[in-house]
């Protein structure tokens, strides 16, 4: 099974690949857009999907890779790649402390507390006129190589890829079933030996790390980082994108991301009430399709080759289990 | 100079009570039905725009702003009644994210909505004639309307606590706070119960909403720092107490009243840290439940 | 006689007003099978918690090994070697059965903190073998959530054992189950404790159970223990009889 998904995202890379040659430069702008989104939400399942917490907060890290590359270019006048390299790290360092601080708290407590510390840090950014440019944002200068829209396009695909096919080892290792057990019953991951806040920081932290890659790559590709990036309605893009995907399959995030983003895209450029569309969007999926797209599609594979009572293993629908959900 | 604070104070204490008005709305909503209602800010500019229309509608006289306060309420609350019975209603039984999701979409949806009826400019509400003047505060002038304002957010106040303390229904939601399950083994119905607090919710939202658009601008983008600020009180206050919300508006608005004077880039972010650290120090703020 | 292998010594838990257990004092011999019973509210499971880390005694010490263990988180304890069962089966439901002893084993063994090999390969005999100890090897692919109750508390015993704990606490252990699932547990449980030694403590309302599985007996009532020792001798205990075995069971 694990070999199939490798040589299909194997596959998918190399058309990928082969795009710049089959299409124009305004739609590998967007497609650019689609991996930056794909890796964004992919990294944002970490958290949600893979471990039960539900973050509102990850704009910020997104927001901060991007401000990592403008800050060291417009402060330190280092170079592009050195940006996006550290981009991960500093995002990464800010998901850890504000996990650190968060754990303590769960479901929608925890939710609203990610998204204070969020606003809390869009605030910072977006007041400290003299270092960050305040509202004005920050530019970021591409250099010449990368101007060149295949050659940042391919640096953007590799990236994007490398760090999904990182995210989908993590998923399957033990570290990543580990965060699956705490997801289904926290207290039980802990009677079985795990320390269960360490691993939810360290998911935390990695998820972080990978939204402010995403971050940066955007922030280049744009040549500008933008307060705007870190607030909390941004926060609610990656959330969206994983639940119209799927939250409980690895690539349910990568294909709401590329259904968000080309609808984004096409429904800003051809129609005056791009919110009224993608609102209404949102509602159909959230309530029609909870598993998301990859999700209900996987639940109907298995269910028709369903052959006893001895089956294959199945996705559970979004409220069985654990009873919770009960809006009480 | 003190008259210059204690000017900003009352103004401070009006958007206070502004605040209050439509954070117990959200307080009542989150504490009943557990969910933190992301649409509670568009709810409050729906009405803002509902009130400028009346209010146009009756050329800016008193009776078109009187009507505009029982209208534009109610018209959000059954908006709000039927949010909840179509589109929350039925995914009732599922994780709170998809709830939470939902409110999402009813915020752009509304977003654009307003855009559409009414269009993207700027609108204004000016004061209804009598009460478009100003008293004399120490020397300062000081805006009749406000006072207004304040004297609504305090009978708001004392007639939900009345109604919590004394009605039926405020008593089922009392204990729904406390223990929703419960609530519902007792043969209290649950769904409608839901229902109602959601209007209840909205109407007050809407209420606010009606009230301060003469006060604020009636335009896109209103519905985002009141849910913010919304939410800032519902936490400090305790979700699901009233008590607790005014008291929460009251320093919130104060606050950030002053703090404009003072430290005008701190007391944007004084929200956010105080936020942080209710929920990090005493996580059900000041009167609510046990979290 | 053998050394304590789990002591409780005067321990107390109040909660707000209410005193739940009542200076306890008990110790669980190495390689001894014992039974705590009493009537619903004596304190049983309060006196479990406290056992496993997920209370804190008011007052009083718990001893593992002859160490202080209180204060000590559960994931610490179940790596000292002292695992349980929840009174409400807590197992993962989404997972497989599979998947749910394997990660019992990871965890146990350190082998979460890898991040980057495959899962799914890992410690698959071991698997199994635990799995044909509570005879669960065919709901190898089942989702632990869909198991029957039973099923569910089987699974459960092949997670605690698999941290190849010395002390085994269970919380109700055979509630809910028909007579064969019950007198199957009796025979896994006995199997544990003469083969690999394990020293298991367990509450109880099925008396059965308890005198066909138990070598020592301790009887709480409200909080307190009020008599302890084989079982012949418990069976025979006026108070105990008054208390809890007299007015449901005909000797």
């Amino acid at each position: 099974m694990a070999g199939k998904s490798v040589t299909v995202f194997a596959l998918v890379v190399l058309v990928l690949a082969a795009m710049p040659y089959a299409t124009s430069e305004s739609n590998l702008f967007v497609l650019m857009d689609v991996l930056i989104a794909i890796l964004f939400a992919t990294a944002y399942n970490l958290v949600l999907g893979q471990t039960g917490l539900l973050s509102f907060g990850h704009a910020a890290y997104f927001g901060l890779g991007a401000y990592t590359v403008a800050l060291l270019q417009g402060h330190l006048g280092l170079p592009m790649l050195v940006g996006i390299a550290f981009g991960p790290f500093v995002a990464g360092f800010f998901a850890m402390l504000v996990a650190l601080l968060t754990v303590r708290l769960s479901g929608m407590y925890f939710a609203m507390l990610t998204l204070a510390f969020a606003q809390l840090i869009y605030t910072i950014i977006a007041e400290w006129y003299s270092f960050t440019g305040g509202d004005n944002g920050l530019p970021v200068t591409v250099p010449d190589y990368f101007f060149v829209t295949t050659h940042y396009f391919y640096l953007t695909l590799g990236i994007v890829a490398a760090s999904v096919f990182l995210l989908w080892l993590i998923v399957n290792s033990p570290f990543g079933v580990a965060l699956l057990a705490i997801r289904e019953n926290p207290q039980r991951a802990s009677f079985v030996g795990l320390n269960v806040k360490l691993y939810q920081v360290a998911a935390f932290t990695i998820s972080g790390a990978f939204s402010g890659l995403a971050g940066a790559l955007s922030g280049s590709l744009h040549q500008m980082a933008f307060p705007s990036m870190l607030y909390w309605t941004e926060s609610a893009q990656p959330v969206l994108m994983a639940l119209a995907g799927g939250i409980h399959t690895f690539f349910g995030p990568a294909v709401g991301a590329a259904i968000f983003t080309i609808l984004n895209f096409y429904v800003a450029s051809y129609s005056g009430y791009p919110l009224l569309i993608f609102g209404i969007v949102v509602l159909l999926l959230v309530m029609f399709l909870p598993e998301g797209v990859v999700g209900t599609l996987r639940h109907w594979v298995s269910r028709s080759r369903k052959n006893g009572p001895e089956a294959v293993k199945e996705t559970a629908p979004a409220d069985a289990g654990a009873g919770r959900g009960t809006r009480a | 100079m003190i008259i210059d604070i204690l000017i900003q104070l009352l103004s401070g204490v009006s958007r206070g009570m502004v605040l209050f008005v439509v954070a117990s709305g959200l307080t009542l909503i989150f504490g009943v039905l557990r969910i933190p209602n992301f649409c509670h800010g568009s709810l409050y500019m729906l009405a803002a725009f509902v009130t400028y229309s009346i209010t146009t509608a009756f050329g800016s006289s008193n009776a078109g702003f009187l009507a505009s306060l029982i209208v534009a309420p109610l018209v959000v609350a059954l908006f709000g009644a039927a949010i909840e019975f179509f589109l929350l209603r039925p995914i009732a039984g599922r994780e709170h994210l998809y709830q939470l999701m939902v409110t999402f979409a009813i915020t752009l949806i509304v977003a654009d909505g307003i855009k559409l009826i009414w269009g993207g400019s700027y609108r204004s509400v000016g004061y209804p004639p009598m009460l478009d003047g100003s008293l004399s505060v120490l020397g300062r002038p000081f805006p009749e309307y406000y006072v207004l304002v304040i004297v609504a957010g305090i009978v708001i106040a004392a007639l939900l606590a009345l109604m919590i303390e004394r009605t039926r229904f405020g008593r089922v939601l009392s204990a729904a706070v406390i223990d929703p399950e419960m609530v519902g083994a007792l043969g209290i119905n649950v769904p409608r119960l839901y229902t109602m607090v959601f209007a209840l919710g909205a109407l007050l939202a809407g209420f606010g909403g009606a009230l301060a658009a003469p006060i604020g601008s009636v335009s896109l983008g209103i519905d985002n720092s009141i849910i913010i600020e919304s939410f800032a009180v519902v936490i400090i206050g305790g979700s699901g107490s009233i008590v607790g919300a005014f008291a929460a508006a009251l320093i919130i608005g104060i606050v950030q009243a002053l703090g404009i004077m003072v430290a005008p880039r701190l007391a944007i972010a004084f929200i956010f840290l105080a936020l942080c650290a209710v929920l990090l120090l005493r996580p059900q703020g000041l009167l609510g439940r046990r979290v | 006689m053998s050394a304590p292998i789990l002591e409780f010594d005067g321990v107390s838990k109040t909660f707000g007003g209410f005193r739940a257990v009542s200076e306890i004092k008990i110790s669980l011999q190495k390689g001894e099978i014992l039974a705590v019973i009493g009537p619903n509210g004596a304190g049983k499971s309060t006196l479990l918690n406290m056992g496993s880390g997920a209370l804190r005694p008011t007052t009083g010490d718990v001893r593992h090994e002859g160490t202080s263990i209180v204060g000590y988180s559960a994931n610490r304890l179940v790596h000292r070697g002292i695992a349980r069962s929840f009174q409400i089966t807590s197992i993962f439901p989404r997972m497989t059965v599979t998947e749910n002893v394997r990660i019992a084993l990871m965890a146990r063994r350190g082998r979460c903190r890898h991040f980057l090999r495959p899962a799914h390969r890992l410690l698959n005999s071991e698997v199994d073998e635990l799995l044909a100890q509570v005879r669960m090897q065919g709901a190898r692919n089942r989702l632990a959530g869909q198991l029957a109750a039973g099923d569910r508390k089987r699974l459960e015993f092949a997670i605690a054992l698999a941290g190849t704990p010395s002390v085994l606490l269970l919380d109700e252990p055979t509630a809910g189950m028909s007579g064969d699932e019950r007198a199957l547990v009796v025979d896994v449980l006995k199997e544990v404790n003469h083969r690999l030694g394990l020293s298991i403590l367990f509450t109880e309302h099925d008396i059965d159970m308890v005198f066909a599985l138990a070598q020592r007996i301790a009887v709480m009532h409200q909080g307190a223990l009020i008599a302890e020792g084989a079982p012949e001798s418990v069976r025979a205990d006026p108070r105990v009889r008054e208390v809890y075995l007299g007015k449901s069971h005909s000797a």
